[in-house]
């Protein structure tokens, strides 16, 4: 059998698309910790996962560390996870140390990526709601953010302009 | 001095008319594994979430487009399944001309049931497929997919799944793959590499590669 699996993703390169474009009215700042487009996909029905995105930027010289979510009403548990593709077979770990973010840099939690992972929905994630999570970061503190519920197929960078 | 003569007369020649036998064998076997298709040709026997019968013949009749995946997956599957979705909306009467299945990698937890009414939120042409573990690792092997269950913290679980869609034609042959680019596009790719296809033209490569 021959598989040609040539495509591999550019992380870097997916990161430069998006910083010209990545604009949103959600934008929060703690210490030297800026987010922005804080958006969750809206579930299937019997779904007992969803999974959470973001813009993240470490404005200070020291890396800083997203180390949790917490008071998270919507869902039993939440992890933060790293998802990779390896040979087309997706493999997701959770990150127990957290996420850490460099000094001067930015990270994005995207499909296909990095995400915040809710585990055992209690309600399913219904458009145009906001979903209430606090990030919690090892040197800037903490800061609650609103994950707004999107149609899958969302992207922050094609789609900001509608909402504009 | 007796076993060098026969050394000389007798192994060596045997050892070169073997070595000359098994080249050829292996230049036709070679030959022909290299021309022919990948056929599905196991006797699985699983179940549509409609409680139909998924068997062998059903990949027989008409060209399918199958991902494997489960409910419990927050990221490739929804991603996958709404860009399935995408697709047969643009094939649209050609979409009939193709059958299209999610085969569950976690059949624990995604009864026909669960897999039924979550597979409702898609599109109605994606059949969902479960049964018992061994019958679907007979389809997994024979599609070549991989399927690893990886326990975590609390008995929670995750799996590592092949997150590509494997294309077949009406002989069960395995001709394609779609593959992701960024969670926002699928690329067909033609398995022998006679067909390059251009980039952003999902829907024409589908028709073109199952030469509908």
């Amino acid at each position: 059998m021959v598989f040609n699996f040539a495509v591999a993703s550019d992380k870097h390169h997916e990161h430069k698309k998006y910083e010209h474009e990545y604009h949103h009215n959600d934008k929060y700042k703690i210490g030297s910790i800026e987010i922005e487009g804080v958006y969750t996909f809206i579930t299937p029905p019997n779904a007992k996962v969803a999974a959470g995105y973001m813009k993240i930027e470490n404005e200070a010289r020291k890396t800083d560390t997203l180390l949790s979510v917490t008071n998270v009403s919507f869902a039993e548990k939440v992890e933060i996870h790293e998802m990779i593709m390896e040979n087309q077979v997706m493999k997701m770990r959770p990150l127990v140390d957290g996420l850490n973010i460099t000094g001067d840099e930015e990270v994005y939690l995207k499909p296909s990526g990095f995400h915040i992972m809710f585990i055992g929905l209690k309600e399913p994630i219904v458009k145009g709601k906001m979903y209430k999570g606090t990030l919690n970061f090892k040197n800037a503190g903490s800061i609650t953010v609103n994950f707004k519920a999107v149609d899958r197929g969302y992207h922050p960078d094609k789609d900001h302009h509608k909402h504009h | 001095m007796l076993g060098k003569k026969i050394l000389l007369r007798r192994i060596l020649p045997a050892l070169f008319i073997t070595s000359i036998i098994l080249t050829v064998i292996a230049f036709f076997t070679l030959q022909k594994s290299s021309h022919n298709l990948d056929r599905v040709d196991l006797n699985f026997s699983l179940e549509t979430v409609n409680g139909d019968q998924f068997t062998q013949d059903k990949l027989l009749k008409k060209p399918s487009i199958i991902f494997f995946g489960f409910t419990h997956c927050p990221d490739v599957c929804p991603s996958s399944l709404q860009l399935l979705s995408n697709l047969i909306q643009d094939l649209g009467d050609d979409a009939s001309k193709i059958n299209f299945y999610f085969v569950t990698a976690d059949p624990d937890r995604d009864t026909k049931k669960i897999l039924k009414e979550y597979l409702g939120y898609f599109d109605k042409k994606i059949i969902g497929i479960t049964g018992d573990k061994a019958e679907l690792n007979k389809l997994y092997g024979a599609l070549n997919i991989y399927i690893k269950r990886i326990d975590l913290d609390n008995n929670n679980y995750t799996i590592d799944h092949t997150a590509s869609f494997i294309i077949l034609n009406n002989n069960a042959e395995i001709i394609g793959t779609m593959i992701h680019e960024d969670f926002s596009k699928l690329l067909v790719i033609d398995n022998f590499g006679k067909i390059q296809f251009p980039k952003e033209e999902v829907k024409k490569n589908i028709i073109r590669l199952l030469q509908l």
